[in-house]
């Protein structure tokens, strides 16, 4: 997916200077600016919580030197989103346990905002949601990545995900002996 | 700075492959997951903790569905097999299901509709185990095994299984018009009685086939919990309170609570055969 490049760092910046103290301001790898909900952020991301609580954001932006500006962007992008929505009665009440740890389900926006993604946007997204410790999106795109593989072989799984098949021939054969029933291609 | 133009999944960490992992449901898509690469491989192996996975439904002759996944497998190791327990359990014809709750293996006698508890010793010389005595634990209920309702008969089956700790009775009842209607009880020791129950845990799915039942945690959102997995005319048995004149059979699944069918079983039916189609329970 092309990001909307428009959002560059002039119009960025501009925002920063409008913005209030509702906002913490946070600078991708690449250097570029975003805004987002502090009380959103605060609660999706136990790392931005723990910052904004400890004091060290910087109000000219908070460096995340790990997240590339689009993983950044949709980061933020979700959090503003989250900040709007209203949780449904199924979101709160989500605490019975799958054998160790709550399930959630995503909410129908969210559906769409994780398959509006390309592969490597996802890929990012992920890893960033798993570097900032935001649970929920964790949720949402790991359910997203499995939707992707449920009743699919391991060849077709290997091509939508891009993956090389680096078994060697022998590795191989024993897998196929041992799980010969699990493949489509028996 | 550029992308690369290619980012490699085999590589994502390994806690995250983990969370994917947990979202698959279905024993084969885990299997698959493990097949992909050398890196999922590990990951799937790292026994991290993961919800079970549900069980595979087996036809006798190798069919198999990995649940909830609607697609059916060739097991060809499967076919034939004789008998859903792998083990001779001729003894317990006596008894219309057994199963092992906290360790202890207890039998339902059908005749009495009495629950009894059988001990097992092991023969210190050949390992062979042997029972060694059986005691009645809850006396007789009210429970029989097939009724006359306006001249037809309805057909009774009692089912046991170890659920979130607790031993359940589950008393199934065949109406002539093939409504199937299941109520729960509760075994408690102490008073040496059933305690009806309402509802099995609404993260709970229960998979009945006699002899090898068993009760299967789930998420609810994604499988609804309190629901009863079951085979249609489980009388393998051939018992005489049996009318074997149905030659096909199927599973069906419902909710404690609104007797609504989620979707997790293949819409199959088979020919009754010898031996009967069963669940497969991957090891944990």
């Amino acid at each position: 997916m092309e990001v909307d490049k428009g959002k560059g760092e002039a119009e960025e910046t501009r925002k920063v200077a409008e913005a209030d103290r509702d906002t913490v301001t946070l600078k991708s790898s690449d250097g570029k600016l975003f805004e987002v909900s502090k009380e959103a952020a605060a609660r999706l991301s136990t790392v931005l919580a723990g910052m904004i609580a400890g004091g060290s954001i910087d109000d000219n932006g908070t460096d995340l030197k790990q997240i590339g500006s689009e993983a950044l962007e949709n980061v933020v992008d979700y959090c503003n989103k989250h900040a709007n929505s209203i949780p449904s009665a199924a979101l709160i009440s989500s605490s019975i346990s799958f054998n160790t740890a709550p399930f959630k389900e995503p909410e129908e926006w969210e559906r769409k905002f994780v398959d509006r993604l390309s592969h490597d946007a996802l890929f990012d997204l992920v890893e960033a949601a798993n570097f900032l410790g935001m649970e929920r999106l964790l949720d949402v795109t790991c359910h997203k990545i499995s939707e992707m593989m449920k009743g699919k072989s391991p060849d077709q799984i290997r091509e939508v995900f891009n993956i090389k098949n680096d078994y060697t021939k022998e590795e191989l054969e024993e897998i196929r002996q041992e799980l010969a029933w699990a493949f489509y291609d028996d | 700075m550029p992308d690369p133009p290619q980012l490699s999944w085999s590589d994502i960490p390994l806690d995250l492959a983990v969370l994917v992992l947990r979202r698959l449901p279905a024993h084969v898509d885990r299997v698959r997951f493990a097949a992909v690469c050398p890196q999922w491989r590990s990951a799937a192996r790292q026994g991290l903790p993961l919800p079970r996975p549900l069980p595979l439904l087996a036809l006798q002759d190798g069919t198999v569905y990995s649940l909830p996944s609607a697609e059916p497998f060739r097991l060809p190791a499967c076919a034939g097999y004789r008998d859903a327990c792998g083990g001779n359990w001729l003894f317990f014809s006596v008894f219309s299901d057994i199963a092992f709750h906290q360790g202890k293996l207890y039998g339902f006698d059908y005749i009495r509709s009495d629950l009894c508890a059988i001990d097992i010793c092991v023969d210190n010389n050949t390992d062979d185990p042997s029972i060694s005595g059986i005691r009645r634990v809850i006396e007789g209920t009210s429970i029989i095994a097939a009724t006359l309702v306006d001249d037809f008969v309805v057909i009774n089956t009692v089912y046991l299984v170890e659920s979130s700790g607790a031993l359940l009775m589950e008393d199934g009842t065949v109406y002539p018009n093939g409504r199937n209607e299941f109520e729960v009880f509760q075994a408690d020791f102490e008073r040496s009685k059933w305690t009806e129950s309402a509802t099995i845990g609404l993260d709970q799915v229960l998979f009945l086939r006699r002899r090898c039942s068993r009760s299967v945690p789930v998420s609810q959102k994604e499988i609804p919990g309190n629901c009863i997995a079951f085979f249609e005319n489980d009388d393998d048995d051939d018992t005489v309170w049996y009318n074997t004149e149905k030659s096909s059979s199927s599973c069906s699944i419902c909710n404690m609570k609104d007797g609504k069918m989620p979707s997790i079983l293949p819409t199959v039916s088979w020919k009754r055969g010898t031996v009967p189609a069963t669940w497969l329970f991957p090891q944990d």
